[in-house]
Parts: C-alpha cells; structure tokens; sequence
C-alpha cells in the first residue's frame, strides 16, 4: 500500500496533491503583482492625483475664505447694531458708591444738544442728510444721583472711535468715563465711516428746530470692514470694503420726572 | 502564512472608487450648502436689523407726537419719514430691495381692578420680498401700546 507524505489520512484516492509550486509562490509574496507599474501608468496617477487634489485645495480654501468673509460680515452687523442700541439706551453707569447702576442713553435723557463736526452724507438712498457727529445729554431727572451738572457725550472721536463718555460732578474718572462703544477692539479691521446725529423736522413747528434742545433726534450709522482676500474663488466677490448702514429716530423723554 | 500578508493583493474595483468618490463629494456639497446656508442667514439679519429700526424711527415718531401734542398722527405727508417704500438693501446684482411700510393705529376699552383705559396700541409693518426666501414675504412688526385713563 503507498502512503501520500501530503495527507495524514493517506491517499484516499480522491484527492489531488497540493501543488508544491503554489504553496512556495504564497508563502514569500508580501506585495500585490511582482510586475510592478510602467511609467506611463505612474505618470497617469500623479496627473489625475494632482487634478483631485488641486481641485479639493481650491474648494475648501475658497469654502474658508467664503467663511472667514461672512464671519467678518456678521461681526460687523452685530457691533453696529449694538452701537445704535447703546446710544438709545446707554451703558449701565455707576449710580453711587452703593454699587448701583442706571443705565444713561438719550432715551431717557433729560436734555440733549448736538456737539461735534458738522458734516452732510449722502445716504444709501441718494437722499442727503446733515447733521453732527456728536451729541450732548443730561441724565433723566429722576435720577436719585445724577445732577444738573452730570452729562454724557456720544461722539465720534478723532481716532475714528464712538465713544461714550459720562461726566459726573464734574469729574471724568467714573466708570463709563471713554467707553469705546463701536468698533470695541483695537486692533479691529472696522471702520466707522460716518456717525451723525440730525435734529428731526417737527411737522408742527417748522421753524423752531435748533441744535441746543431736540426733542428727537435721527441717528445715522455707516461702517465698513475689510474684507481681506476680495476673491471668493468659487463665489461671487463681496464688495471690498464691505458697507452696513444703520438708521433710526430716538425721541427724548424730556417730561420724565 | 496571514502573518505575512499586510495588504490585499486584489485592489480595490471601480464601484468601491465611485462609492468613495460619493462620499467625499457629499461631504464637499454638505459644505457649500452650509456656507450658502451661513451667507442668506447673514443677509437676511441684516435687513431684519433695518427693518427693526426703521419700524422703531415710526413708533419714536407717534412716541414724540404723543408727548408734544397729545395726539397721534399718520399718513402725513410732512412727517419725516411718510415714504410707505424704502430701499433695505443692495442685492449682488446692485438691485435696490425695496422694503414697504405700513402704521395703523387701533383704539380700545382696557379694564384692570374696575379702572378703566383707552388703549392706543400702534402697529407698524415693514415687508419685503426676501431673496434668501425665494422672494417669499418677510415681515418685521413692531407694536407699542399707550393707555390713558377714561375720563
């Protein structure tokens, strides 16, 4: 009887021996096909290599720059908006030592004048408007603290800040003493490019608008931001510098007591 | 024998690739929906912000008349701020976005603790076609309600 060395059970009769071959070819392969690749395939490879990813780098730089632009946008809107609500209703100012606060905006001011530059803009509208860029309040009457001889100025500073600045008893150290209130960071790409201050027309008493004792008052704000890369790569571009224009009409409570 | 054996010798086939190829487009078009997504929302909070103080200039306005001469006004065409259309915006295509505005004044009975009161309750609409809406209505509403004592 013969005996296959290949099987334990013996040669059954039914089964073929391993091939010897194969089993030596399996056992030293470690890498796909031995034949490798031709130079005209691994050229072909770094050219659609090259396609996919210069095409991906322009999409997702073009989706940061996309982002990074309408990050700025927001900001922008936020801070001026913010600006126009705080010269409404004011910062929270220190009442007394009691640590009491009040907040002193012109809507709830006692008197208001305008201060600063004259100067006319030309609205988005094509309509012009003229006006200061500063204005002069009294805090309310029913102040429990605030005198007659407190006041707080809104104006647009020389260094192209709006500032907020209270004055109380005559002295400028309290605590919203040059509160920078838009844009509020130094090293910000915002710029205020006009802030005026109007007296508005009452219908009643046409000739009897001054600049000294407005009863309401029309708050023009334009700012602009840099926008930074003006192409977009796969968008439009934005304008550059990007333009937000903001206005309202605050009327003053003078008969508050 | 699997010890040895790091990679796969068969590759990978073309429905694999196109599968691949899919999700990485998916994910790069869920992107730019996103950052279109971020863009309308921006512009549209902007013209809602106008909007706001645009509608808030009308009701300072009634505010002001109320406390000057005790009386409420609309429609008139000295007032400051009569235009019923304003331009919101400036679309990409340096189109003017015309905003519309609407005051009405609606007078009625309030009672509380058997004190009664005229309640004046002043309603300003601003509306505009919204471009991120597919030109659908927007609406920005600002009310303010002033009660006197019944004499």
């Amino acid at each position: 009887m013969h005996l296959n060395n290949n099987h334990p059970a013996g040669n059954t009769g039914t089964q073929a021996p391993k091939s010897p071959k194969r089993g030596i070819v399996r056992g030293t392969k470690k890498w796909g096909s031995d034949s490798g690749f031709s130079i005209l395939e691994l050229v072909a490879v770094m050219v659609i290599s090259t396609i996919i990813f210069s095409a991906t780098y322009f999409v997702l730089s073009s989706f940061a720059v996309r982002f990074e632009q309408l990050s700025k946008i927001a900001r922008l809107n936020e801070e001026a908006y913010d600006c126009i609500m705080t010269i409404k209703h004011g910062l929270a100012v220190e009442e007394d030592q009691g640590g009491a606060f009040q907040f002193l905006g012109l809507t709830n001011a006692n008197r208001m004048s305008l201060i600063g530059n004259s100067e006319q803009v030309q609205l988005g509208t094509g309509q012009y408007i003229s006006g200061t860029t500063g204005v002069f309040f009294k805090p309310p009457k029913n102040s429990e603290v605030y005198s007659v001889r407190d006041s707080i100025t809104i104006s647009l500073n020389n260094r192209g800040f709006v500032e907020y600045d209270a004055n109380a008893h005559g002295i400028d150290n309290y605590l919203a003493s040059n509160v920078r209130i838009f844009p509020k960071l130094d090293d910000s790409d915002m710029k205020v490019e006009d802030l005026l201050f109007s007296p508005v027309t009452d219908i009643y008493n046409l000739a009897n608008v001054s600049d000294t004792n407005i009863d309401i008052v029309r708050v023009y704000l334009k700012a602009s931001i840099d926008l930074g890369n003006s192409s977009g790569g796969l968008f439009m571009p934005y304008e550059n510098p990007y333009f937000v224009e903001y206005e309202t009409f605050i009327a003053i409570e003078q008969g508050l007591d | 024998m699997m010890k040895n054996r790091k990679w796969n010798d068969s590759g990978f086939t073309l429905v694999e690739l196109l599968a691949s190829s899919l999700i990485v487009l998916i994910a790069i078009i869920g992107l730019f929906v996103g950052i279109q997504f971020t863009e309308n929302q921006v512009f549209r909070n902007y013209r809602i912000r106008r909007a706001i103080l645009l509608n808030s200039a009308r009701l300072e306005y009634q505010n002001f008349l109320k406390q000057k001469y005790s009386t409420f006004l609309i429609d008139d065409q000295r007032m400051p701020i009569y235009k019923s259309s304003y331009s919101l915006d400036v679309l990409a295509n340096s189109r003017k976005l015309d905003a519309s505005f609407d005051t009405e004044i609606h007078v009625s009975d309030y009672a509380v603790n058997l004190n009664f009161y005229d309640k004046t309750r002043i309603t300003v609409t601003c509306k505009w076609k919204e471009p991120s809406r597919g030109n659908k209505e927007q609406k920005v509403i600002l009310m303010e309600d002033y009660y006197a004592s019944k004499q």
